[in-house]
């Protein structure tokens, strides 16, 4: 199956300004979802802008399930096959159902019955009593809605989304990941930018973190700034006054780190054979996702496991327990400034 | 009698003359204004919605040209369709389309430039979102055009105003021959230089109901837009 997404080298200058967005290597495969995340300014938008060809990149290539977006022929195909829910949604000055049938005829895989499509992409939003209201005059959370009913309408091969829950009630922003949900088990693939790690985690199946344009080579959950320096010839990270991480051999003062939570172990008492890092905490919340236990310990700093839940049932931990953290250096990516 | 009072007069007795006047005025104004509407509003998207090299200095131009001198318009195209001039074989001088000409280009950068104004006010999200519907430039004009109406309307209701107050182009390629080119503008202008102060301020009235009732729609059509 061709991959939907794969772009390498990619490079975006803003002039005047010194940021550029840099992304080596990204895949998205076919029906998958990909998570941004990162601060404001750090490229999230720019990123998907670039996906559905808003913006030129000044050196690299996207690839769209195979096309190159530089050219005519990728453009053309991105346009059929690409909608971008931009942040905030922007909402045509007409009624809810006007705006959903703007793209249900425009949709390259437009359906014999326009008028069911739309029913039916309203209804998957929770509109179908919304159909005759003047879109632009919705609450923030409705907009949302509308602007998720009119994608569901275009059925693209690619769905971009920017910050798709941010400013919402907490019930749309559940009707909306429930949306979300829907279209990961049809074929379509997603990109969104998200300010929420959890979000990331609970619906991308890959995970980019962006810094400063900078893409990071780790897992956003497990996220720290550090200063490097070596003890007996071991490199060592320190992310807070008093926690020194063991890492891999690097060069450099100052950067970052991230430690991937699916190789961070938990246990209630330090396990016999002690890894090099190993840390003391409490389980502060617990979360499932993706078919796992997401679990917060606070050890100084927040640190986040991904644990199988039978792992968990068998472990004798719960929420408010103290436990042990351990990983092995080869656990954590390192990035230095 | 008193002059106000039998301008009053001339206007409710529905005066053939002044009628007459009110009407030619109305005309040409309004086929100006749907002219230069036509041709500017289009002009104002592309402009507004377009990034090209020289686009402030086009922008800079045309806001320049928006305090065009009526006067000059006049003289400019008293050359082009004289006898002797480049235009002067489709003799229209002295007629009620070279009136109408003169108008559309006098208005012409002030529903331009309008028109710019309200294409740039458009949120740009909303362009943007179009096009990843796989909107065509064509559907993408047909959208701004319905988010903006009011201001494209306001625009072409600004123009018939500053055409129908005008008169350097009415007097100058008109003739203000009457019956045939004599405007309220510029028979206002003739009577009063006459003595014929009564007739003057009977159109002066009618013009100002004109520019009252032009007010008045730019007014309800803001109201609507605020709505």
């Amino acid at each position: 199956m061709k991959n939907t997404i794969e772009i390498n080298d990619l490079v975006k200058k803003w002039p005047g300004t010194g940021f550029s967005l840099n992304v080596p290597r990204l895949v998205v495969p076919a029906g998958k979802s990909c998570a941004v995340v990162g601060p404001n300014g750090s490229g999230k938008t720019t990123l998907l802008r670039l996906l559905c060809s808003l913006e030129k990149p000044d050196s690299g290539s996207i690839l769209l399930a195979g096309h190159n977006l530089s050219t005519a022929a990728g453009r053309k195909l991105a346009r059929r096959e690409t909608t971008f829910l931009t942040h905030p949604p922007a909402m045509f000055t007409t009624s809810v159902y006007r705006n959903v049938a703007f793209a249900a005829v425009r949709s390259a895989a437009r359906a014999a019955d326009g008028n069911r499509e739309v029913a039916r992409a309203l209804a998957a939003a929770g509109l179908e009593r919304f159909e005759k209201r003047n879109a632009a005059k919705l609450s923030s959370g409705e907009k949302q809605r509308v602007a998720i009913a009119r994608a569901l309408a275009f059925r693209p091969k690619l769905l971009l989304m920017d910050e798709p829950t941010a400013n919402i009630d907490r019930e749309n922003a559940l009707l909306i990941e429930n949306v979300l949900q829907s279209l990961r088990r049809s074929n379509a693939s997603i990109v969104f930018s998200t300010l929420s790690r959890e979000q990331a985690f609970r619906l991308g199946d890959e995970i980019v973190s962006l810094n400063n344009g900078d893409m990071e080579i780790g897992y956003p959950e497990n996220f720290f700034t550090a200063a490097f320096f070596e003890r007996n010839g071991e490199s060592f990270a320190r992310i807070a006054a008093d926690i020194e991480i063991s890492i891999p051999h690097t060069h450099g003062c100052r950067g970052a780190i991230s430690i991937n939570p699916e190789r961070i172990t938990l246990s209630p008492l330090p396990p016999p054979a002690a890894p090099r890092n190993l840390l003391n905490g409490r389980i502060t919340r617990l979360e499932e996702a993706r078919g796992c236990l997401i679990v917060t310990v606070s050890a100084g700093a927040d640190f986040v496991a991904a644990v199988e839940p039978r792992t968990w049932n068998t472990s004798g931990l719960s929420l408010g327990a103290t436990c042990c953290i351990a990983f092995e250096p080869s656990s954590v990516k390192v990035r230095t400034h | 009698m008193n002059p106000v009072i039998k301008a009053l007069h001339l206007i409710f007795s529905l005066d053939p003359e002044v009628l007459r006047v009110a009407a030619l005025s109305l005309y040409v104004s309004t086929a100006a204004a749907a002219l230069a509407s036509a041709a500017g509003i289009p002009l104002g998207y592309l402009i507004g919605i377009s990034r090209f090299p020289g686009k402030r200095t086009l922008v800079l131009t045309l806001n320049s040209l928006m305090a065009l001198p009526t006067v000059l318009v006049g003289l400019l195209l008293f050359f082009l369709l004289t006898r002797n001039g480049p235009l002067g074989s489709l003799r229209l001088l002295y007629t009620p389309g070279a009136i109408v000409i003169g108008e559309f280009v006098l208005i012409l950068p002030i529903l331009t430039m309008l028109s710019v104004a309200a294409t740039s006010s458009v949120d740009r999200a909303l362009i943007e979102t179009a096009a990843t519907l796989n909107a065509s430039p064509l559907s993408v004009m047909k959208l701004v055009l319905a988010e903006r109406r009011f201001a494209y309307t306001a625009a072409a209701v600004t123009g018939f105003g500053r055409a129908v107050s005008e008169v350097g182009i009415a007097i100058m390629v008109g003739g203000n021959i009457a019956g045939y080119t004599r405007t309220l503008t510029s028979a206002v202008a003739l009577e009063t230089s006459r003595g014929e102060f009564e007739f003057g301020i009977a159109l002066g009235f009618v013009l100002l109901a004109v520019a009252a009732g032009v007010n008045l729609a730019l007014h309800l059509v803001q109201g609507a837009a605020r709505a």
